[in-house]
């Protein structure tokens, strides 16, 4: 490992050896005190981290939590057909599956009112039925 | 009685409308969750404000985090989280929340300098002045200790991607950062 490559991943995974990869890790923490080069650059990575650390942090005000608990409380679940409707998709299929099973839905729906099964079919009226024969033999 | 459950079990009694579940899961997570948006917004009732919609979202709709993807729900709702704070800080960026990092001036006595309000200001700008993408990944990486991988799954991009980024971003503050003087005048 290069010094260029040591302070890559001191930078990238930090100057705590335990966050390093396993395969790079001993050869780190051996780098680190092997020369006072590597020292000095691990030393001058580890002042910068602690220079960032400086950073402003406020806590939450009160107790968090509980007002989030409390707010949910208060909250109703909006019913709808819709929400119905997802909960029960949800229970069964993956949303892939959902949207596949909506599409056949409307498909389906189409084809049930466009289609021309003979059952579907409304019958036909024979008009002649309400006609009825002259006396010249014509129908009316 | 929720003490063993997994956050996955938790999401699952939350679908059948268990308060106590969501209280366990409120309680459980709402630390992390407020630290990850606090760095991102920089204002405590804007964290609080985020974290309380990402939990609400789930008590409303706890199906939105899909377990047969299998990813955790932690990664999953980090996400929500971070999501929330870049929304909201896109729409502050009219206003100069944190003007451009600037070196303090050198004609202010050294002790000014060193006071740690000052130095924390000076360090917040700089931060803020990082591309979102380098400010996200040092703040999930770096601040909060999570792992380069789930950090990387969280921001939906590859590893090498977001150890690129964390580079990037330490290398942008270096310069800046360790150029402050400290109390005795030398550069940190």
């Amino acid at each position: 490992m290069t010094k260029y490559e040591f302070e890559n991943y001191l930078l990238i995974y930090g100057t705590q050896f335990e966050t390093w990869p396993e395969e790079i890790r001993e050869t780190g923490k051996g780098l680190c005190h092997s020369s006072p080069e590597f020292t000095s650059k691990f030393e001058e990575i580890k002042k910068f981290e602690k220079a960032l650390q400086v950073r402003s942090f406020e806590p939450p005000e009160g107790n968090l939590s509980e007002r989030i608990v409390a707010a949910a409380k208060q909250k109703r679940r909006p019913f709808s057909f819709g929400l119905l409707g997802s909960e029960f998709f949800g229970l069964f299929l993956s949303p892939g599956q959902r949207v596949a099973t909506v599409t056949a839905l409307i498909v389906f729906g189409f084809f049930v009112g466009y289609s021309e099964f003979s059952f579907l079919q409304s019958e036909e009226i024979d008009l002649s039925l309400f006609l009825y024969e002259g006396l010249d033999g014509s129908l009316r | 009685m929720f003490t063993g459950k997994t956050d996955e079990e938790l999401i699952d009694l939350i679908g059948d409308k268990d308060h106590d579940a969501f209280t366990r899961l409120v309680r459980k997570h709402t630390d992390k969750c407020y630290s990850i948006a606090y760095r991102m917004v920089f204002s405590k009732n804007d964290a609080e404000d985020i974290v309380q919609e990402a939990f609400l979202k789930i008590w409303d709709k706890p199906w939105q985090w899909d377990k047969n993807k299998k990813t955790k729900f932690t990664t999953w709702f980090y996400a929500v989280i971070l999501n929330l704070c870049v929304d909201l800080n896109r729409k502050r960026k009219g206003v100069q929340v944190y003007g451009h990092a600037e070196l303090p001036d050198t004609r202010t006595p050294v002790e000014d300098l060193i006071e740690k309000t000052q130095i924390q200001k000076f360090v917040d700008r700089a931060i803020k002045t990082l591309p979102e993408r380098q400010e996200i990944a040092l703040s999930l990486c770096f601040y909060e200790n999570i792992s380069n991988k789930e950090a990387a799954e969280i921001m939906g991009i590859n590893l090498k991607t977001i150890q690129s980024l964390v580079f990037r971003a330490k290398v942008n503050l270096r310069e800046k950062i360790m150029s402050l003087p400290d109390n005795k005048g030398n550069t940190k």
